[in-house]
């Protein structure tokens, strides 16, 4: 016998012994799906029902638009700062210019927004976010966003996220203690003018006991958390007019380097302008 | 998603599934995260099931997915037991008590990987390498490493390898 025919038999044979109650693993499988949809279900709302809420007290013309859910056959709005507006934007995006809203309380009206330039081959999940890879691609790569931070949670593998001080240098220190991540050391850095600290955070694995890192906090229902480990983010930790934003380039590990520092370079271009419910 | 969906998603996990843990045992080493990567591919592929991208080959696909992140993984613990960061990933203690499988254990996850994809699920050189997203060449490449230290692991003779993935 070869050896590749000792090898196959032997594996086969030595592997038997995996037989996984299949209705079981099916029921688990479908609970997780059902338990997403939901969740994604309620931020949707949640996020539509703030934003037509601030929408309609500033009086603003076509307030109703925040009452649909995400649409992925409508355009982009083009009306804030010249700049597309992202939100409630569902798809891929022509290469261009983008004003892109905080992922914080209210939809993030009452924060500076983020102008960013985007190349080809990008897309937009709901609008807060630029993201690498492309609906229906067999794994997301990436993506850009901005998050006013008020929690960490110190341990990515439990519920609780823990309230933060309000400086830079707290947060910069929060992240750094995270257990079960490894970070840089955070370095002075500017970002469009607005001086801030600098750091990457990479998430440990996954395990049995811990199927989802929970990272951050911006917001009732906006943690910042991956069922994948692994993720390599960059943090530019900003005092933006007094306002204390992170913006987040998250690397998935099945980027090439290219890849990577497009994502990058897309953060590099940020520009923030005036809050939109201001 | 219609009830006709629903029925033939449930037909490809009943007939994937278990195969897919396989694959994903042999380069984890680790049945709970095996299940653990299996399952959150079957997720991932059930999410697309009623949706406007059209899987052609769902078998595959899931199959690719959980491959794919199973190496990862199995990179990641190796770098940070290398680094010291974690404890000892490699759960020898849950292994079943056979040389060929621990043998497994000690190649490089790609390798391990090419090796499950190969013999244990008896796919060909191109297949394992569309799964893998490398060319044919280098699945050649680990394969013919992977059997080189394996024979010589299980005592066999170095000069029994042959060559018949050429």
């Amino acid at each position: 016998m070869s050896i590749d025919e000792q090898l196959r038999t032997r594996l086969v044979a030595e592997t038997e012994h995996l037989v996984p109650d299949l209705e079981l693993e099916l029921a688990r499988t479908l609970r997780r799906a059902q338990r997403r949809r939901h969740a994604r279900t309620a931020v949707v709302a949640a996020v539509a029902a703030a934003v037509a809420g601030v929408a309609w007290l500033a009086g603003v013309p076509g307030a109703d638009r925040a009452d649909r859910p995400v649409d992925p056959a409508r355009s982009p709005d083009s009306s804030i700062t010249g700049a597309t507006d992202l939100v409630g934007y569902r798809g891929p995006l022509e290469p261009g210019r983008y004003s892109m809203a905080a992922w914080g309380p209210d939809g993030g009206t009452t924060l500076p927004r983020a102008v960013l330039e985007v190349p080809e081959g990008y897309f937009s999940n709901g609008g807060w976010a630029v993201d690498a890879g492309g609906p229906g691609e067999i794994e997301q790569l990436g993506e850009v966003m901005v998050w006013p931070v008020t929690h960490v949670f110190t341990d990515p593998c439990d519920t609780r996220p823990a309230r933060v001080g309000p400086t830079l240098r707290d947060l910069a220190l929060a992240l750094t203690d995270q257990t079960g991540t490894t970070t840089t050391r955070p370095r002075p850095v500017t970002l469009d003018g607005h001086r801030g600290l600098y750091l990457e955070l990479t998430t440990g694995a996954t395990h049995a006991g811990c199927t989802r890192l929970d990272l951050w906090h911006s917001a009732p229902d906006n943690d910042y958390g991956q069922d994948t480990g692994g993720i390599v983010h960059h943090l530019w930790i900003l005092d933006v007019d007094d306002t204390r934003l992170v913006v987040a380039v998250s690397n998935y590990p099945d980027q090439t380097p290219a890849q990577h520092q497009e994502l990058i370079d897309i953060a590099e271009t940020i520009h923030f302008t005036e809050p939109t419910g201001s | 998603m219609r009830r006709s969906q629903q029925v033939e998603f449930e037909w490809v996990f009943r007939s994937t599934y278990p195969s897919v843990l396989r694959t994903t045992f042999l380069i984890l080493h680790d049945r709970g995260r095996a299940e653990e990567v299996t399952q959150d591919a079957f997720l991932h592929l059930y999410e697309r099931w009623g949706g406007v991208v059209h899987i052609d080959h769902p078998s595959a696909w899931v199959r690719k997915v959980a491959t794919r992140a199973a190496v990862r993984q199995a990179r990641l613990a190796r770098v940070r037991r290398s680094a010291g960061q974690d404890e000892e990933v490699m759960a020898w203690d849950q292994l079943p008590d056979v040389d060929l499988v621990r043998a497994v254990a000690s190649l490089a996850p790609q390798q391990r990987a090419a090796v499950a994809l190969y013999y244990l699920e008896d796919l060909p050189v191109e297949e394992v390498a569309h799964l893998l997203g490398v060319s044919a060449s280098t699945v050649k490449q680990h394969l013919h490493r992977a059997r080189a230290r394996l024979a010589t692991m299980l005592s066999a003779s170095p000069e029994e390898v042959t060559h018949d993935v050429d």
